[in-house]
């Protein structure tokens, strides 16, 4: 992993030297095994384009330490990445739009689990991420 | 399914077209109103960029722009360089500004705004709190050291305590440990976490954190090398829990 945070609260996002960004509930890393459930994902960023990591000092034996950091930042609920074209950020989807998608292509069990888990706690979420999705569970 | 949504901003890239010899080497933009973009470059300038109007201003510093952070309330901005320069402006043509020629001779790797009355900067060696006074044409700063000499700091950020509004925990990500300090009333290191044996030397942490939702305390991700590591800060108490 060359970066990492966490986005709304909620998810853990890194990204590894491939700069595939993996995203995971803090449930889904930490408690998974024992409890099942959890939600991930993943994302593959244009690893051509992104810019280099920067120089941020010279050892004792002339060697580097480079450090992603100000080329990647924490936005929020999104990341923005410095590439060769301009600024990119990857917005993590709300809870809400995450079932609506889910609903709109059909994956109805998918939809229905991640609202279940999010009632549950396994998800974290607030009072009002909550109400949002209220009507999409019996 | 990915759970994310991939945007790239016209603006800024239009920015970097007119000039193909200049590239962007820091950004910041601002979290809550997502108004004010501001870039670093490799030749010295600052981009303090208004998206609601695209308006631009230039700033110009002597060297490669390390750092550049926005205050979370606008109101201000700061950026750092990699020969120890340090600008604190007041944002969108306010006339406050404050220019440190030479910090203390090593690069400022980053810097991030506490609140407007506060920042941290962290060169490679030290982490200093700057507590800022606006004297409508500039800013007084008096410093205070967060962290003392230490090797390969990489990252610096800062965690609120629930508990105590008017404080906060700087992190302090090194290359052989993280350190956790208390910013108020005068800094001080409260705990630390080494490197685990089975990290290979070379890898560089990075920090961040989470609040729990219900229960009033904040938890420490560390990601290291294949690692994620859960600490949980009770107070002054650091405890790896995961």
């Amino acid at each position: 992993m060359i970066w990492g945070t966490v986005l709304s609260n909620r998810i853990v996002c890194y990204v590894d030297e491939e700069y595939n960004m993996e995203l995971r509930s803090v449930e889904y890393l930490f408690a998974s095994f024992a409890s099942g459930g959890g939600f991930g994902g993943s994302h593959q960023l244009p690893k051509d384009r992104m810019v280099d990591t920067r120089v941020i000092c010279t050892r004792a034996d002339g060697s580097l330490t480079k450090s992603p950091h100000e080329r990647v930042r924490a936005l929020g609920n999104s990341v923005g990445f410095l590439t060769k074209d301009g600024l990119v950020k990857a917005r993590l989807l709300s809870i809400k739009e995450l079932v609506e998608i889910y609903i709109d292509k059909g994956k109805w069990l998918p939809a229905l689990r991640l609202c279940v888990e999010v009632f549950k706690g396994k998800i974290v979420a607030t009072k009002q991420e909550k109400d949002e999705i209220q009507s999409h569970v019996p | 399914m990915s759970p994310i949504e991939v945007i790239k901003h016209k603006t800024i890239s239009q920015l970097l077209t007119q000039n193909d010899s200049v590239k962007l080497t820091s950004f910041a933009i601002s979290i809550f109103s997502q108004k004010l973009f501001l870039a670093g470059t490799n030749t010295g300038e600052i981009i303090e960029c208004d998206l609601t109007s695209s308006k631009i201003k230039r700033y110009q510093l002597s060297s490669e722009v390390m750092t550049v952070d926005i205050c979370r309330d606008d109101s201000m901005w700061a950026a750092g360089t990699s020969k120890s320069e340090i600008m604190v402006r007041k944002s969108l043509g306010g006339w406050a500004k404050k220019v440190i020629n030479d910090f203390n001779s090593r690069p400022i790797i980053q810097i991030r705004f506490v609140n407007k009355n506060c920042m941290l900067v962290a060169t490679d060696r030290t982490v200093t709190k700057f507590k800022l006074t606006d004297m409508k044409l500039t800013y007084e700063i008096k410093f205070e050291p967060v962290t003392y000499e230490q090797a390969e700091i990489v990252q610096i950020m800062f965690m609120p305590l629930p508990d105590i509004p008017n404080n906060a925990v700087v992190l302090t990500a090194s290359m052989n440990k993280v350190e956790f300090s208390l910013l108020d009333p005068t800094p001080r290191v409260v705990s630390h976490i080494p490197k685990p044996d089975y990290i290979e030397q070379g890898w560089q942490p990075v920090v961040s954190w989470m609040i729990h939702v219900e229960k009033s305390f904040c938890y420490v991700i560390i990601f290291w090398k294949d690692f994620i590591f859960l600490v949980k800060n009770d107070q002054d108490e650091f405890v790896l829990c995961g």
